[in-house]
């Protein structure tokens, strides 16, 4: 076996360890909490913080706007301590297009 | 340095989709802003959209180059960065790199991380719900 399989092997056990997988139940939690997010905030820059009660989550959303300037302004406005812990995202609307990505350069 | 990423999940007209945003922190003329990027294994170098190269202080200028996707083509600049991958599972800072970034004059709010910019310096594993990025191993002697 290649030697660098067996390092691999022990960075991502080591990485596993400290942040082990999310569990089904919670990565179902999590998928409904991002669905939700799109009827509440379609569109939208969103920065929340997800609180775990066991398999629960409680995602509390410390900031959202359409406008990306602005998001940052927010963000900017938190508390460092809310803002080590948040998460951001933008959310898809789901009635906009599809968005298929990707890209060649000539 | 190695890094985890959820696998999000939405829907676009009634189809279920899945998305992985890396958080980068970019280093421009703004000082250190946070940007989602989406992962996107079919963009060939790390794309921004004007609007968005504006919000966190990218160079104005450089290099110019025609730029295609599925749907169409426009115009495009290249532009030299520094930046910074998410914390460590361990919670230390992440991996900072500089690159090349295309900026684009087409879209709005894009940022799309592309595959070589994460795979030259990460293996990607991929579970049900989260993605890892796990730094490939030193060469003997490094």
């Amino acid at each position: 076996m290649d030697p660098r399989l067996l390092e691999d092997s022990e960075e991502l056990k080591e990485a596993m360890r400290l942040c082990p997988p999310t569990t089904r139940a919670k990565g179902m939690a999590r998928w409904a909490a991002d669905r939700a997010l799109q009827d509440k905030h379609p569109g939208q820059y969103v920065a929340y913080i997800d609180n775990w009660i066991g398999d629960e989550l409680d995602r509390v959303v410390v900031a959202n706007t359409p406008d990306l300037e602005e998001f940052n302004r927010l963000l900017k406005a938190l508390e460092p301590g809310v803002r080590n812990q948040m998460q951001r995202t933008h959310v898809p609307d789901p009635n906009g297009p599809l968005f298929i990505g990707g890209g060649e350069l000539w | 340095m190695s890094f985890l990423c959820p696998i999000q999940q939405y829907s676009r007209a009634g189809l279920q989709c899945l998305r992985v945003d890396v958080p980068l922190i970019v280093f421009g003329r703004h000082g250190e802003m946070d940007q989602e990027f989406v992962f996107d294994t079919g963009c060939e170098i790390t794309t921004v959209s004007e609007d968005v190269a504006t919000a966190l202080g990218l160079p104005s200028g450089g290099r110019e180059l025609r730029l295609t996707g599925v749907t169409g083509g426009g115009r495009c600049r290249i532009v030299d960065v520094r930046f910074q991958f998410p914390r460590t599972t361990s919670g230390g800072s992440g991996l900072e790199v500089s690159s090349t970034w295309v900026v684009s004059s087409a879209g709005k709010g894009i940022a799309l991380l592309g595959f070589m910019e994460v795979h030259r310096h990460f293996q990607i594993k991929p579970f049900e719900f989260d993605v890892y990025f796990i730094p490939w191993p030193r060469p003997r002697g490094a």
